[in-house]
């Protein structure tokens, strides 16, 4: 995995094979050749070698009028290196035996001659390295004259050139076409700002590619951090293709509801913030109408961080960059680590019979102090950037909360005898994840700030169904009516103690169940960032009336499946297309 | 070291193998040495004839008619090369490279020292 920073200068992320332009323009084969091409390259290669003696020759004839026989004579020496008996049967051999085509093969054998000549003592022997590779560029030149030019590009690919000129670029179908890289270019390049109206992804001025850099090679070109990478791994792969459906769905809904409020069809104002994990997305967040980070995963450092955990100067940089990015005006909540079960952490506490009831997320801070106090310095020193929150993981009792709060308390009693600025009347809340906190809402609504519920594992403790074991997996069901009460009351305790609750497990960004939750009080909601234009969609498809008759039916419903139904009917009365899309 | 360096134009008197069949030993006389162009002459020189024409440096064979293979002799000035020649003209295929190399390849006027037909 290579991955080059050039200028970001049309956005969007593209994934795809790549197909290298030379400066003419012209498409570069891929390096190996069906079995059948087989003939046709020989032939190639033959037609080449001999137009290109001819050529040498007459050149040589001029030069030898114009300026002896002597310097001719080196034309001639060239013209002999290309018609070499050994050379054309070395690259014949590559090609048949390996499949390679023409241009792949000529370069691997003079290439290969010119390591053996650069290898030599006497440097006579040794310049005619440069010789090789002179007249490996004259073939390659010559062999481009029977190329593809570009207009023929006939399925998706990232075209990866030097420099592009404006005909070439605007010839480019972006159906075929997915992005584009040049090594030159600059901001207001042609490229740049043909490729920003065809909205295709593109980064300029990336420098020189690297050799290594193979046609068809999967590269990802991530239009809106100037970032390319060559030979992605899978988790790399992973999260841009997530990333690439969430541009999809971005260009499509984006447009019409970015700039309007979450807002019921009877004025019912709702809240839509986002749930990132990587900085950058603070961007993409507020790009589809984000209204603050409900959730900013910090594990993310964790789990990426070089070292067994990242510096506190590491973690500042993160959080400072999510803070700028979304401002002063706009909330972002930190969930502090939430490592262990699903999310192993490197200093792997010995093997636990049963993680996911073990020593995870707020226990393991408390129990590794140090490590929590680090992160919580970071976040204090950050928090002077914008309106930082910070929220506790997994709290499943209040004094388990009141100790987590103390620590911060001792951290910012730290801060303060140094002199180091922080916000001290900065927002603490916690996630409502757990049924033992849920059920006693109503008594931490009196000592938090705010609520967030996690819907992932007030699911699965609820239920006592882990979802990541097959066997049980369908019987995570967020439709449970035991799921659905246990959310009633959380956020009816919220409401009526003013505490701020908002929900940001999967559940919030499922379509079906945003009636359901507006009915049962839900002002807030924390999704992904490519779900925001859908939910906001819903919530300005509804009335909070209509919402509110959905809770109340659900709430006399007895089964997950009856519930579901229900819900995906009224969903797909008021946006058909969410419904449809599901089935 | 070679018996036969002469410095002489005429070159080495080839060994007759059998009738096909020319072996010679000649030693690269001029300063720079085998490379690109006394190389190319070589070879312009070699392709003259139908013979097969391979060079030979200590257990190095390469063949004649491959500039390139000839290069990567890397034969510096008094390296001694063992030429030998296969075919129906190789007599006058080895008198005629022989004089070539033993000439220094650059005083040599191509088209005086063309192989007169066998």
């Amino acid at each position: 995995m290579d991955t080059l920073r050039g200028i970001a200068v049309s956005s969007g992320v593209a994934i795809g094979p790549a197909l290298t332009l030379d400066r003419q323009g012209m498409q570069i084969r891929s390096l190996y050749v069906p079995s059948q091409r087989i003939p046709e390259e020989i032939e190639r290669l033959d037609r080449c070698l001999s137009e290109l003696s001819n050529e040498i020759a007459s050149n040589a004839q001029v030069v030898s009028e114009k300026v002896g026989p002597e310097v001719a004579t080196i034309f001639e020496a060239h013209r002999r290196m290309i018609c070499d008996p050994h050379l054309r049967s070395m690259v014949v051999e590559r090609i048949e035996k390996r499949g390679c085509s023409v241009e792949f093969a000529v370069r691997s054998v003079l290439q290969k001659y010119a390591s053996f000549f650069r290898g030599m003592e006497n440097s006579h022997f040794r310049d005619r390295a440069e010789d090789m590779l002179d007249i490996e560029r004259q073939i390659l030149a010559r062999l481009a004259g029977d190329r593809a030019p570009i207009e023929e590009i006939d399925r998706e690919v990232i075209v990866l050139a030097h420099d592009l000129t404006p005909t070439q670029t605007v010839s480019f179908d972006p159906k075929f076409v997915k992005g584009i890289v040049t090594e030159a270019g600059g901001q207001t390049s042609h490229t740049a700002i043909i490729a920003g109206a065809l909205e295709i992804p593109a980064i300029v001025g990336i420098g020189r590619f690297p050799e290594s850099l193979e046609h068809d090679q999967t590269v990802i070109v991530d239009g809106n951090h100037g970032v390319m990478i060559i030979a992605p791994d899978e988790p790399m792969l992973h999260r841009y293709r997530t990333s690439v459906r969430d541009f999809q769905r971005f260009k499509e809904s984006l447009g019409k509801l970015r700039d309007l409020p979450a807002e019921t069809t009877d004025g019912c104002r709702v809240t839509l913030s986002a749930n990132i994990e990587f900085p950058e997305e603070a961007k993409h967040a507020l790009e589809r109408g984000a209204e603050g980070i409900g959730l900013y995963r910090t594990e993310f450092l964790y789990l990426n961080s070089k070292s067994a955990a990242p510096s506190e100067e590491e973690q500042y940089e993160a959080y400072a960059a999510v803070l700028k990015t979304v401002g002063p005006d706009r909330p972002v909540i930190f969930r502090t680590l939430d490592l262990g079960a699903d999310k192993p952490h490197q200093d792997g506490a010995s093997a636990e019979n049963n993680p996911v009831l073990g020593l995870r997320s707020i226990r393991l801070a408390l129990k590794n102090l140090p490590m929590f106090k680090t992160q919580l310095r970071a976040l204090l020193r950050a928090s002077v950037l914008g309106d930082a929150r910070i929220m506790f993981p997994l709290i499943s009792t209040l004094m388990e909360f009141k100790r987590a709060r103390m620590v911060l308390a001792d951290v910012m009693e730290d801060l303060q005898e140094l002199g180091i600025p922080f916000r001290k009347d900065l927002p603490v809340g916690m996630m409502m994840e757990v049924p033992s906190a849920a059920v006693m809402a109503d008594r931490f609504a009196r000592h938090v700030d705010f609520f967030s519920i996690g819907t992932n594992d007030l699911i699965q403790y609820t239920l006592a169904v882990d979802r990541t074991n097959e066997t049980v997996a369908s019987l995570f069901n967020a439709s449970d009516p035991a799921v659905i009460r246990l959310l009633r009351e959380i956020i009816k305790a919220a409401n009526r103690h003013g505490v701020d609750c908002s929900l940001c497990g999967e559940m919030s960004g499922d379509p079906i169940y945003t009636p359901l939750l507006l009915g049962l009080g839900l002002r807030q909601f924390s999704v992904a960032p490519h779900n925001i234009p859908e939910i906001k969609k819903i919530i300005r498809s509804v009335s909070l009336e209509d919402a509110k008759r959905v809770a109340g039916r659900v709430l006399r419903l007895d089964s997950a499946s009856e519930i579901t139904s229900f819900l995906r009917d009224r969903t797909r009365r008021v946006v058909p297309e969410f419904v449809d899309e599901m089935d | 070291m070679a018996a036969n360096v002469n410095g002489d134009a005429q070159g080495p008197t080839p060994v007759r193998v059998d009738a096909n069949h020319y072996r010679s030993q000649v030693v690269i006389v001029n300063s720079m040495g085998l490379h690109a162009r006394p190389a190319s002459l070589f070879v312009e020189r070699a392709n003259c004839f139908e013979s097969n024409v391979t060079i030979q440096k200590g257990s190095d064979e390469v063949d004649g008619k491959s500039i390139l293979q000839l290069l990567s002799l890397s034969a510096e000035e008094g390296t001694a090369l063992v030429l030998e020649t296969r075919g129906p003209d190789a007599e006058a295929a080895s008198i005629s490279l022989s004089q070539l190399v033993a000439s220094g390849f650059d005083e040599m006027d191509g088209d005086s020292v063309a192989p007169s037909s066998p």
